[in-house]
């Protein structure tokens, strides 16, 4: 095989984020021995933002790559001849959201990170090759990059989550996100081996050829690589990280993963399920149907009684994690498009909700108690409507994206049959509506709280809030429809059409 | 029949209403009410105004042929709802044939005259809630529903009446509000009427119900019910009590009755009338006893052509009636509170129009109704002059002896006391021999019985009303000195009316003087009063009477009334000491009537009570707040709570080992799953 | 005025959230131009001519609207999301035309009413109740089953603020427990409404959320599939039914699903409460006429007696707790379960007469009741209590609120030349003729009914008065008499001529009848022939 017939084009996105990741080291490095002359002229923060602007303009330019070939919507192999790589519609779309939300959540953490002292440039390059490690595996037609790119993306959050290093509960999180991880990773591993031992190579159509239903190696390689995503997505009962690590991560960081990670591991599931597996359809349904209702009920269950932000938010977003299964379940094309849909909506919402935690961080603390978002309304009546936006849309309320998404998974389900899996999803986010709500109840119905919250709003978080305050009104009134200056957004047609890149043809 | 168009009718009940409206704007809206005059001049030119008309549009009525008498005024459709022949069109329209023509005449005459009399009595209303134009306007609200009740062209709009009555009761009975026990009576009276009300309503569904089963157009309006009653003659009902089937007539009949047992008083819903007494006198004269509770008779004479064929409810209206009359005079025996024995009297002699009603003698209900309307309104009227005089002074145990001091009240009086005794040349004695003659001949089963309780019941009328007359205006003066010395004739606004309504029961009989005296005494008008409605009401076939038997009857009932005058005369003027040691000796019965027979006290246990103290603690405490939010509601989100509190948390050890050990049985039992 | 009254309903529906997003726009940028924000008194003003405004808008709805044509009228049909079946499509008939007027004439009372009652956050205030009314009318003009719940939903959340900023002290329980019984019935529905959306997709093949097809076009819609009667459990007319009435059940509300209501109305706000027994509890009712009769007539039909019996209990238990009340507000809100029931009943009675009587009583009870809930703001505002036994004698120092309240009491005990009796004598009648025993004991009822109301209105209004603030009770300003006056009017103008009113019901109606018996034959008979076809679905 020779350079040759390497269309090393397909590689671009992740190259160009590697690339940014060392020039943001590289940066890092001289600007710090420059502060040592300029003094103080050239603080923290401005090498922040400087940093950060390099991470957010590669990001942007590999999202723009992404959108360019998810338009030209041909389908390319990294490798055709033995392909590991490729970039069809569907890797490309959801390529361009990971690069997009890692960028938002970029754009997020200038001013946190300056907030809660932590300015270290790293920071940013970290995020970018764990998004490099994501887009590798979304796109990755064979067991093995899937498993680079799974480790690639977890590493850097390893170190992420543990970021604020003077937390006692950072790097409580970052260590038992890495023990869990690395034990998950390793579930997976041998998950992969067993599939290799049975169909003597680890791409996915060969898997797909081989796959022999009765024979036991081949359902357990399936069952670790799924306990192995599961965990990864967070479903019960592989969830219990989840709240431990979002509440001692940085906010930031959260936001970050809470997204990006979730929407990098769905992706490369449905890869996994949809190309590989549709033989023993049943049997992984059934499987998937209990993960689904599980993690639903956790999820909703559990976060009724939180009175912690950001663990109320993880308990949400295991739930909505319940919601995507039950897209999966059906394994129709529909399904596949509901999930994805869903995908690109939660991005939006929990990024949105996120950065309002993200806002209200002041004096190197995070804003966990609830109850100190009490008033808000009277204090920062913009913040307070756009958190409530955000829980809106997450509790699924028509007008908002979180309903659509909704919509979608389910309808998916109701059409192919799973009426009650169904109920028992729109009976949850019933449930679900209650704990929402109580954060719009502490902000318009009580009295403000002593401790007021930081008061200034940065550019980069009002940013994200109006893109992700934006993109959720879109999505949920007009999903499919037409922005002025900026064109068409047809977001479902999209989900879709990408969709049609995983199914068999 | 060829039915006449005429503009004329509406103005008689639109009058009064514009009156009220005017009144009901100035005070209810602007606050400021209007000087004396304007508000005289207002509700008592309105009323008087509508009152030459029904002059008018009587003379016009009796212009036409005896068999087509019948003026009809539509204005619009009021309710119309349905398609075919299940289509409710109830008309905005009034309708006036001698019966709703009598009834106009009476109340609009009998109502004027209360109008003015009420100008002087309410003059003299010293209570701090005083309201003169409030009064009127009220007083032409109640002449306005009243004359859509006897006008209405249909049932729905007689229903509009009905409850409109109702209203105004309600609210001139608790005119002062101010007075707790007031505002009860009122109320009272408008649940009370609410319940007859009800079974009106059935029986108005009933009967539409027949028509659409009959297959014939369905209809409210008087005239196409009789129309098409032969339709729905035969049809029969699922017992709704007891027995195999019931005809329908039947039934309807017994439902329309509960509502005019609702309106007029009768056994078992008379309960709210004596009650009504707390409202001033002039209302009590006009709505309690000239017109308004009168509305039940003329429901059943309207519907004439429907008792008639209806056997048992025409059976159920007279005894129902007869027992009526008994029982609530019995009990005005030993009322002392001068308006209390007025009033129950007023149910007995309801109870007599019933009975004639039930009996057939529907000339004979509609002629007790029009005389007791003159002589009961003018023993209230007098019963408050008497007031005044006495200053508010209700007991007649505290009175007596007011002959001397108030002359003319006390000569009106005794003209409607002997009139409500049923002396001859007196209109009571004409109308009291008409419906025992009714009685006597009907064929309801014991139609002699109902003649005997009636002829009793004549007697103890006599008895208790010379009682109140001799205790009132004779013997010496039991009043307190201050009081005695202020004693004095009211104004003339109130006693010039009271002469009209003396004159009017004096000579009130002529209209209806039986065939037998008409020829003996060469009198023209003998018997106009039924030659006049007899068109309209379905000729019952009575027993022929000799007119020697009449002569007897009608001997029997004057003997009737002079033994009550005898045996008063002699309690109370001849042995005034005896009534309290008679009291004293039948101390069970006494107290039995006096307090009424605790009917009150019974329903008040029986029904009230239990029903407010079920809706208390089982309806709400227990089903609503218990039940449905504590268990149901509250339960869940309690039960979820206790899930994730009690379950789900202990998960959530924060331990990595735990975790893994979970994600281990996790793993294992999707293996264990796949590989089975 | 051609193109006006094309896009008349369109206007009316989006002229309220229009205002309040240009007031708040243009607040923002004042503040962006570091003026200070627009004053509340101008928010007021503004909305209240924009309320205003779109009642006179709904006016000439009313003029334009043809009594004699059936069918959908003033019909707007755009596409919204094509691909899906969502359109946006509006239209009227009577029954809508007569709940968009209702709540249009509400609206501008409520804004008035409440002019000095809401003090604290006035601008929030005004946008919710203009994003309020947007969503009521929006979701009586829908004719798109997703656009009916988007509008069905989005609703809730305004009135879920209003209750829980401006309410009583247990608001914030109150305002959850609203949302929620909402939500979980309305999430079922949604379900149901996939259900058939899918079901209607194997029939016809095309995917579509139009309620029926509008008047020019062919496209099958949903009335058009055939719902099986038996067949998977999930299909079968009898559990999608059962999932729509349960949502619709819960809005009217029907016992025993009515327990969120005394709370709601006791801790909302006046304007909230009148809005809420005016309009909210109008759209279970409309969704039954709408939605759930139309689409499942079979399983309508087959469980009538448990609707009916619902119904009258409803009635009776309303009625009977509603006596025992300690608080008014809450007295009035047991009152309108009663009420409710009375339309519940009328509706299920499936004839021309209860039908059109339970529309003309849907509006009645909003006027009366609103009303009411009127009158006791007034009191509430004066002494800052709603216990009965803190009054007495309140007609003595306030006598027009006196004659105000009487009036408004008699409409709703039913009193007859008032709104209140043409409904129920209709609905009474309309059920007499098919389920005489149940309208039987309903008509006990309207006994009950002057039991309670009476009751109340005694120990409030008369007596003496014995509690010293009650003698220095200010009687009505002319703001609050301008109010009541407006409110009065259409409760006697419908009770004494009725006729413009149900002259334009009727068409609808009887058409709605109509086909409700004729398509419940028609499934009845393909259920029978045709189980073989149900079979072979997934």
């Amino acid at each position: 095989m020779t350079a040759a017939d390497l269309n090393f084009s397909v590689l671009g996105p992740i190259v160009w984020v590697s690339i940014g990741a060392m020039l943001v080291l590289l940066g890092e490095v001289l600007l710090s021995r420059a502060r040592m002359f300029m003094g103080r002229r050239l603080t923290a923060s401005v090498v922040g933002s400087v940093l950060a602007s390099i991470a957010i303009v590669t990001l942007l330019f590999a999202a723009y790559m992404a959108i360019g070939h998810a338009a030209s919507g041909l389908s390319l192999a990294f490798n055709p001849g033995h392909p590991l790589f490729q970039l069809d519609r569907f890797s490309a779309l959801v390529i361009a959201v990971l690069a997009l939300s890692s960028l938002l959540a970029c754009a997020l953490s200038i001013a946190y990170l300056d907030e809660l002292h932590i300015n270290h440039g790293e920071y940013y390059a970290l995020v970018l090759f764990s998004t490099a490690g994501m887009m590798l595996m979304v796109g990755a037609v064979d067991m093995l990059p899937v498993f680079m790119g799974l480790e690639l993306m977890s590493i850097p959050i390893y170190v992420l989550a543990g970021f604020d290093r003077s937390k006692l509960r950072s790097n409580e999180s970052a260590m038992k996100y890495f023990l869990i991880g690395s034990f998950a990773s390793a579930l997976m591993l041998y998950g992969i081996a067993l599939l290799y031992g049975m169909a003597g190579s680890t791409s996915f159509s060969a898997i797909r050829m081989a796959f022999d239903p009765s024979s036991p190696i081949a359902l357990a390689g399936l069952g670790l690589v799924v306990v192995g995503f599961a965990f990864k997505i967070s479903s019960v009962p592989f969830h219990q990280w989840t709240p431990d690590v979002y509440e001692g991560a940085p906010a930031a960081v959260t936001a970050f993963m809470s997204v990006t990670v979730k929407l990098a591991a769905f992706a490369a599931l449905l890869r996994v399920i949809s190309l590989s597996f549709d033989p023993l359809g049943d049997v992984l349904q059934n499987v998937l149907w209990v993960l689904a209702a599980l993690t639903m009920i956790v999820g909703n269950v559990m976060a009724v009684i939180q009175d912690n932000v950001k663990r109320l938010l993880a308990y949400s977003s295991i739930g909505h994690a319940g919601y995507l299964l039950v897209g999966f379940v059906p394994g129709t094309s529909e399904g596949y498009a509901a999930v994805v849909f869903y995908l690109i909506c939660y991005v939006f919402m929990n990024l949105g909700a996120f950065a309002v935690v993200v806002v209200l961080a002041h004096r190197g603390q995070d804003c966990e108690r609830m109850e100190s978002m009490a008033g808000l309304a009277r204090a920062r009546p913009g913040l307070a409507a756009l958190m409530t936006l955000f829980m809106i849309s997450l509790a699924g309320i028509p007008g908002t994206a979180g309903f659509m998404g909704k919509l979608a998974v389910f309808s998916a389900a109701v059409r192919a049959g799973f009426v009650p899996l169904a109920i028992l999803g729109v009976l949850m986010s019933a449930l679900s509506v209650y704990y929402y709500l109580r954060i719009p109840v502490l902000m318009y119905m009580r009295e403000p709280s002593e401790e007021g919250p930081r008061m200034e709003l940065s550019t980069g978080e009002g940013l994200v809030l109006l893109v992700c305050a934006f993109a959720v009104l879109y999505l949920g009134i007009t999903p499919n429809g037409t922005i002025p200056l900026i064109g068409d957004i047809h977001v479902l047609d999209w989900a879709r059409e990408s969709v049609r890149a995983l199914l068999p043809s | 029949m060829v039915n006449q168009q005429t503009e004329l009718l509406r103005w008689i009940p639109l009058l009064p209403l514009i009156a009220a409206a005017v009144h009901g704007v100035m005070i209810g809206l602007m606050r400021r009410s209007a000087p004396r005059w304007v508000v005289i001049a207002l509700s008592c030119g309105s009323v008087l105004l509508s009152f030459a008309l029904s002059c008018v549009a009587f003379v016009e009525l009796t212009a036409l042929p005896a068999e087509s008498r019948f003026l009809v005024d539509t204005l619009y459709t009021w309710i119309g709802a349905g398609i075919g022949e299940t289509r409710l069109a109830a008309d905005l329209a009034f309708r006036l044939d001698p019966l709703s023509a009598v009834m106009i005449l009476v109340v609009t005459g009998v109502g004027s005259l209360i109008h003015l009399y009420s100008i002087g009595y309410m003059d003299d209303d010293h209570r701090e809630d005083k309201g003169f134009q409030r009064f009127f306007c009220f007083l032409n609200l109640f002449t306005f529903s009243m004359l859509m009740l006897v006008l209405g062209d249909n049932l729905a709009l007689m229903f509009v009446g009905w409850e409109g009555v109702g209203l105004c009761s309600y609210l001139l009975i608790g005119f002062w509000y101010s007075d707790r026990f007031n505002a009860y009576c009122g109320s009272k009276a408008f649940i009370v009427n609410r319940i007859g009300d009800f079974g009106f309503l059935i029986g108005i569904f009933l009967l539409f119900r027949a028509f659409v089963e009959a297959g014939v157009p369905a209809t409210l309006s008087f005239s196409e019910i009789e129309r098409s009653f032969d339709a729905i003659r035969e049809l029969t009902l699922a017992a709704p009590f007891w027995g195999p089937e019931w005809r329908l007539v039947n039934v309807v009949g017994l439902c329309f009755f509960v509502g005019a047992c609702g309106k007029s008083a009768q056994i078992p819903l008379y309960v709210w009338l004596p009650d009504a007494m707390a409202g001033p006198t002039p209302v009590s004269a006009l709505i309690h006893a000239a017109t308004m509770v009168t509305a039940g008779v003329y429901m059943v004479c309207r519907l004439s052509f429907l008792y008639a064929d209806a056997e048992l409810a025409s059976a159920v209206v007279a005894w129902t009636g007869a027992l009526t009359a008994l029982f609530a005079a019995s009990i005005a025996i030993t009322q002392t509170d001068i308006k209390k024995v007025l009033a129950y009297s007023t149910v007995s002699q309801l109870g007599y129009m019933f009975l004639a009603a039930g009996c057939g003698g529907y000339t004979g209900a509609m002629f007790h109704l029009v005389t007791h309307a003159f002589f009961k309104a003018l023993l209230f009227l007098g019963a408050g002059s008497v007031i005044l005089a006495m200053h508010h002074e209700q007991d007649i145990e505290k009175m007596g002896g007011l002959w001397r001091r108030i002359r003319q009240t006390g000569v009106v009086f005794l003209v409607g006391v002997i009139a409500i005794a049923g002396v001859p040349p007196f209109s009571g004695f004409f109308s009291k021999d008409e419906i025992l003659v009714a009685a006597f001949t009907a064929h309801v089963p014991g139609h002699l019985w109902l003649y005997g309780i009636g002829l009793a019941t004549a007697a103890i009328t006599s008895f208790y009303m010379f009682r109140l007359f001799f205790k009132t205006f004779l013997g010496e003066c039991r009043a307190p000195a201050h009081v005695r010395d202020r004693v004095h004739e009211p104004s003339n606004w109130v006693v010039k009316p009271l002469w009209a309504l003396a004159l009017l029961s004096l000579i009130g009989g002529m209209i209806g003087i039986p065939q037998v005296y008409g020829d003996s005494l060469h009198v023209e008008s003998s018997h106009s009063l039924n030659n006049f409605l007899s068109p309209l009401f379905p000729a019952g076939a009575a027993h022929h009477l000799s007119h020697s038997t009449e002569v007897q009857m009608a001997l029997a009932a004057v003997g009737m009334a002079a033994l009550g005058w005898l045996v008063a005369w002699f309690l109370y003027l001849r042995r005034p000491e005896l009534p309290a040691r008679m009291a004293h000796s039948l101390g069970g019965l006494y107290r039995m009537l006096l307090n009424k027979y605790w009917i009150d006290e019974v329903y008040d246990a029986l029904i009230v009570r239990p029903l407010v103290r079920f809706s208390d603690v089982m309806l709400f405490r227990v089903v609503d707040a218990g039940a449905i939010d504590g268990i149901a509601v509250n339960g869940t989100a309690r039960g979820i709570r206790a899930l994730a509190d009690h379950g789900l948390k202990y998960l959530q050890s924060g331990l990595a080992q735990g975790y893994v050990f979970l994600m281990i049985v996790g793993t294992v039992a999707i293996l264990g799953y796949l590989l089975r | 005025m051609g193109f006006f009254d094309q896009y008349l309903l369109t206007i009316l529906t989006f002229l309220p959230l229009g205002t309040a997003l240009g007031l708040f726009g243009s607040g923002a940028l004042a503040l962006a131009m570091g003026r200070s924000g627009l004053p509340p008194a101008l928010w007021r003003a503004v909305g209240l001519s924009s309320a205003g405004l779109n009642f006179l808008l709904s006016l000439r709805l009313f003029a334009a609207f043809d009594p004699t044509v059936t069918g959908m009228q003033m019909v707007e049909y755009g596409a919204w999301i094509p691909e899906y079946g969502i359109n946006y499509y509006v239209g009227v008939d009577g029954i809508s035309l007569l709940l968009v007027l209702l709540t249009t004439f509400l609206m501008p009372i409520v804004l008035l009413s409440s002019w000095t009652d809401i003090s604290r956050s006035i601008k929030s205030y005004i946008f919710f109740m203009l994003f309020l009314e947007t969503g009521m009318i929006g979701t009586f003009v829908a004719l798109n089953v997703f656009q009916f719940y988007v509008f069905w939903e989005v609703m809730l959340i305004p009135m879920y603020f209003i209750i829980g900023i401006w309410g009583g002290p247990r608001r914030i329980y109150a305002a959850v427990k609203f949302f929620l019984f909402t939500m979980v019935g309305s999430l079922l529905m949604l379900v149901a409404i996939l259900v058939i959306y899918y079901l209607s997709l194997e029939q016809t093949g095309t995917l579509n959320f139009d309620l029926l097809a509008p008047p020019w076009s062919e496209v099958p819609a949903l009335l058009d599939t055939v719902i099986p009667v038996e067949g998977v459990w999930w299909q079968t007319q009898y559990w999608l039914f059962a999932a729509f009435a349960l949502a619709f059940a819960i809005k009217v509300p029907m016992v025993p699903l009515h327990t969120w209501l005394p709370d709601a109305h006791v801790e909302a706000p006046t304007a909230g409460s009148v809005v809420l027994a005016g309009v909210l509890l109008k759209m279970g009712t409309y969704g039954f006429l709408r939605f759930a009769l139309p689409l499942f007539p079979v399983a309508a039909i087959d469980l009538t007696p448990w609707f009916l019996g619902l119904s009258v209990t409803g009635i009776i238990y309303g009625s009977l707790v509603a006596m025992i009340q300690a608080d008014i507000k809450k007295l009035v809100a047991y009152s309108s379960v009663a009420h409710l029931g009375f339309v519940m009943l009328g509706i299920f009675a499936l004839n021309v007469q209860g039908m059109n009587g339970a529309v003309l009583q849907m509006v009645n009870h909003g006027l009366s009741t609103g009303a009411l809930f009127l009158l006791v703001g007034m009191l509430y505002e004066r002494r800052h209590t709603r216990l009965i036994e803190n009054f007495g004698g309140v007609a003595r120092p306030m006598p027009v609120f006196a004659c105000f309240f009487g009036i408004v009491t008699m409409s709703s005990i039913g009193l007859p030349m008032l709104n209140g009796f043409v409904g129920e004598f209709l609905i009474l009648l309309g059920t007499f003729l098919v389920y005489p025993g149940w309208a039987a004991l309903a008509t006990s009822g309207v006994v009950l009914a002057a039991a309670y109301m009476l009751w109340m209105f005694r120990r409030v209004m008369f007596g003496p008065v014995d509690i010293e603030e009650n003698r220095k009770l200010i009687d009505l300003n002319p703001r609050e008499r301008l109010v009541l006056v407006a409110i009065v009017i259409p409760i006697i103008w419908i009770g004494v001529y009725p006729e413009p009113f149900l002259r334009r019901i009727e068409p609808s109606v009887s058409q709605l009848v109509e086909d409700v018996r004729s398509r419940a034959e028609d499934q009845a008979a393909i259920a029978l022939v045709g189980a073989d076809v149900l079979e072979e679905r997934p």
